[in-house]
C-alpha cells in the first residue's frame, strides 16, 4: 500500500486564513497587520459566528434554518422593547429583564421551528422559509422601520475591551465556541446529530428519539440568534427590520465554508469558526482596501458556490477511492 | 367503467374544492371592498404570477427547488430594459431577458445534477451573487427613461383585461398539454416521483433536469418582461424576496413539494387565491406584514395537508392491498 500524505481540512482553512491576512497586509500596505486592526475584525463577524455553531448543527442533522436572521430581529426588537419599558424602573433588574426576555423569545422562536420539525414530516427549508415569512411579519408588527436600540449598559458590555485587547465580542464567541466543540465531539447528543445526517432512520431504529433531538437542535439555533442578536445591538447600538435580510444566507455560507455538508453528517463546529475568521478578514481587507462593501456579497456568493462545487467533487472521489480500495482488497482475498 | 362528467370531476378534485372557495372569497371581497374598479390592476398582477409559478412547478414537479428566482427577475429586467434604453426592439430584448433567465437556471440546473449538491443550497448562493451584482451594475442596476411608448404597451387592455393575460392564459394551456400529453412532460412527473425507476426505465434523468431548469428559466424571463413592462423604470433591489410570491402560488398549487404530483391547472387557481391576497392586503389598508404573515402561514398549511393526505392515501392503498 502507498503511504498518503494526509491533509486535514482545518490545517487547509488555518492556511488560508494565513494567506489572506498576509496577502491583504500587502496589499494595504501593512495596515492591515497591525493586531489592533486583526483582533478588532473578529467583531464584525463574531455575531455571525455565534449563529453559525448552531447552524452547524442544524445543517449536520441534513437540516437547515432559513429564519436565523429574522428571529435575531425579533429577540433584539423584544430586548430593546423590554429595556424601554422597565428603564424608569432602575438600570439593573432592566438590563437583567432585558437580556432575559431575550433569551426567552429566542427559545420560543427556535422551539416553534423545532415542533414543526419534530411533528410534521415537512422539509426544513420550506419549514423555516415559512417560518421566516412569519418572523418577519412579527419584527414589523413590532415597529415598521424604526431602530430598536439597546441599552447603554448592552452597548457598553458590548464594546468593552478586556484588559484593552481582547474585544467582548471575540471571547462570547470563543465561549460559545468552546460549549458547542464540547457539545459536538464529547457528547453522545453530538454523536446522534451526525448519525441523523447519515440516516434518520438508523437512529430511530436504534431506539433514539430522532424529532426529539431535532427539536432540540432547533431550539438551540434559536437560542443562538437571541445571543447574537445581543452581541449585534452591542455592538452597533441600534436593530431593526432591515437587519435580517439575507443575513441567513451569510451564516449558511460560513458553515458551508467551513467543511459542513449540506447532506448531512459530516463536518463539524471548528471548520465553521475558521470559516467565519476567514470571513472577517475578508470584510476588514476590502474595507481597508476602499472597496464598497457591496463587493463583499458578490465575492461570498462566488466564494460559496466555488466551495460547493469543490467539497461535492473531492466528497465523490473520498467515494471513488475507498470503492476502489474496497475492491483491492477482495481481490486480495481472492 | 363509466366516464365521469369532467366539470363534475374537476369541482370535487383538489382544484376545484379550492376553486370554489376562492370564488366565495373573491365574491365577498368585491360586495366588501373596490374590488372591481380595480380589476384591471388585480388582472395585471395576476398575468406575471401565473407565468412566474408555472416557473417555480416545473422545478417543483421534479422535487428540486430554486430560491433565486425572486431576485433574478431585477437582473433580467436590468438586462433587457438596458436594450430597450438604447432603442433596441423590443422583441429581441424580451429574448435576452429569456436568455438570461436560461442562462442563471442553467448553472443552478447543472451545479445540481453535476455535484449532487441540494438545489435549495445553491439557489441561496445565486441570491447572494445577484445582491452583489446589482450593486456593482451602473446605478445599481436602476433603469428609468424608458420610452412611454414601451411602457404602453405593457399597458394594452381590452377593455378592463390586459392583453398579457391572454399570453399568460395561453402558456398555462401550452404547459397542461406539455405536461400532459408529451413525453417530456411524462419524463418529467417520472423523475419526480422516482429518480432511480426513472433511470432504470430508460430515461436520462440528469438530461430532463437541466431541461427542466432551462424552461423555467425561459418562464422567468418571460415573468420578468411582464413585471417590469408596465412599469415605467426597473428597480432590481425591490425583487428580493419575490420567490415568496411564487412558492406559494406552486405548493397551494397541488403541486407536490417532494416532486411527481401536481397539476398546471391548479397554478391558475392558487395564482387566482395569492394575487386576490395581496390586492385584499392593499384594499383593506394592512401592511405588508400581514401579507407576508399569511404567505408564511399558507405555505405550512399547504405542504402539511398535502404530506397528510399522501398519507391517508398510502394507508389505504395498503388496506385494499391486504
Amino acid at each position: 500500500m502507498r503511504k498518503k500524505f494526509k491533509v486535514s481540512y482545518e490545517l487547509v482553512m488555518v492556511l488560508i486564513l494565513i494567506a489572506m491576512v498576509l496577502i491583504f497586509g500587502v496589499l494595504t500596505e501593512g495596515k492591515f497587520l497591525k493586531p489592533k486592526t486583526m483582533i478588532g475584525c473578529t467583531s464584525d463577524v463574531a455575531y455571525l459566528g455565534v449563529q453559525a455553531m448552531a447552524m452547524t448543527l442544524i445543517i449536520l442533522t441534513s437540516g437547515i434554518d432559513l429564519s436565523v436572521s429574522y428571529q435575531m430581529v425579533c429577540s433584539g426588537m423584544v430586548c430593546a422593547w423590554v429595556y424601554n419599558q422597565m428603564a424608569p424602573m432602575g438600570i439593573m433588574p432592566a438590563v437583567f429583564l432585558s437580556i432575559a426576555a431575550c433569551i426567552a423569545s429566542g427559545f420560543v422562536f427556535g422551539a416553534v421551528n423545532g415542533i414543526i420539525a419534530d411533528k410534521t414530516p415537512i422539509n426544513p427549508w420550506l419549514i423555516t422559509m415559512s417560518t421566516m415569512y412569519i418572523f418577519q411579519a412579527i419584527s414589523w408588527f413590532f415597529g415598521t422601520s424604526f431602530a430598536f436600540s439597546a441599552g447603554n449598559p448592552i452597548v457598553d458590555i458590548g464594546n468593552m475591551k478586556i484588559g484593552g485587547i481582547v474585544p467582548t465580542q471575540l471571547l462570547l464567541l470563543l465561549i460559545v465556541f468552546g460549549i458547542f466543540y464540547i457539545l459536538e465531539k464529547k457528547t453522545t447528543f453530538g454523536r446522534y446529530v451526525h448519525a441523523i445526517g447519515y440516516n434518520e432512520n438508523a437512529v430511530n431504529y436504534s431506539g433514539v428519539n430522532a424529532g426529539r433531538l431535532k427539536f432540540w437542535v432547533y431550539t438551540l439555533g434559536g437560542l443562538l440568534s437571541a445571543v447574537a442578536a445581543l452581541m449585534y445591538m452591542g455592538r452597533s447600538w441600534q436593530i431593526n427590520q432591515e437587519t435580517g435580510m439575507n443575513m441567513n444566507i451569510e451564516v449558511i455560507a460560513l458553515v458551508v465554508l467551513g467543511g459542513t455538508s449540506t447532506a448531512g453528517g459530516v463536518g463539524g463546529v471548528t471548520g465553521s469558526l475558521l470559516a467565519c475568521l476567514i470571513i472577517g478578514v475578508l470584510k476588514k481587507g476590502l474595507a481597508l482596501m476602499g472597496l464598497p462593501g457591496t463587493v463583499y456579497n458578490f465575492i461570498v456568493g462566488i466564494v460559496l458556490i466555488g466551495s460547493l462545487i469543490l467539497f461535492a467533487y473531492l466528497q465523490k472521489r473520498k467515494k471513488l477511492v475507498s470503492r476502489r480500495m474496497a475492491i483491492e482488497n477482495m481481490d486480495k482475498q481472492q | 367503467m363509466k366516464k365521469k362528467n369532467p366539470i363534475a370531476a374537476f369541482f370535487s378534485s383538489r382544484e376545484g374544492i379550492l376553486a370554489i372557495f376562492v370564488i366565495i372569497c373573491f365574491a365577498a371581497l368585491c360586495v366588501t371592498t373596490n374590488m372591481i374598479g380595480s380589476l384591471y390592476v388585480f388582472l395585471r398582477d395576476l398575468s406575471y404570477l401565473i407565468v412566474g409559478g408555472l416557473a417555480l412547478m416545473m422545478v417543483i414537479l421534479l422535487g428540486e427547488i430554486d430560491i433565486s428566482s425572486g431576485t433574478v427577475l431585477g437582473f433580467i429586467g436590468f438586462c433587457s430594459f438596458t436594450l430597450v434604453q438604447k432603442g433596441v426592439p423590443l422583441v429581441f430584448c424580451i429574448l435576452v431577458g429569456v436568455l438570461v433567465g436560461m442562462l442563471n437556471s442553467l448553472i443552478v440546473g447543472f451545479i445540481t445534477v453535476r455535484f449532487r449538491v441540494p438545489s435549495m443550497i445553491v439557489g441561496l448562493a445565486m441570491i447572494k451573487l445577484h445582491i452583489g451584482l446589482f450593486s456593482l451594475l451602473p446605478n445599481a442596476g436602476y433603469v428609468s427613461n424608458i420610452n412611454p411608448a414601451i411602457t404602453a404597451i405593457g399597458n394594452t387592455k381590452l377593455g378592463n383585461v390586459p392583453v398579457m393575460l391572454f399570453i399568460s392564459v395561453a402558456l398555462l394551456i401550452f404547459f397542461c398539454w406539455l405536461m400532459k400529453y408529451t413525453r417530456y412532460g411524462r419524463c418529467v412527473y417520472a423523475v419526480g416521483g422516482s429518480r432511480e425507476s426513472a433511470v432504470l426505465a430508460g430515461i436520462n434523468a440528469d438530461k430532463v433536469t437541466i431541461k427542466t431548469f432551462m424552461v423555467s428559466g425561459a418562464l422567468l424571463g418571460i415573468t420578468a418582461t411582464m413585471y417590469w413592462l408596465p412599469k415605467s423604470q426597473v428597480q432590481p433591489s425591490s425583487c428580493v424576496g419575490m420567490e415568496m410570491y411564487f412558492l406559494p402560488i406552486a405548493v397551494v398549487g397541488g403541486i407536490n413539494i417532494m416532486g411527481g404530483s401536481g397539476r398546471p391547472i391548479g397554478i391558475l387557481v392558487a395564482g387566482v387565491l395569492i394575487t386576490m391576497l395581496q390586492r385584499a392586503a392593499y384594499l383593506l389598508g394592512l401592511g405588508t406584514q400581514w401579507m407576508y404573515l399569511s404567505y408564511g402561514l399558507i405555505v405550512l398549511v399547504a405542504v402539511y395537508s398535502m404530506f397528510v393526505n399522501i398519507g391517508r392515501k398510502k394507508a389505504a392503498g395498503g388496506e385494499n392491498n391486504a
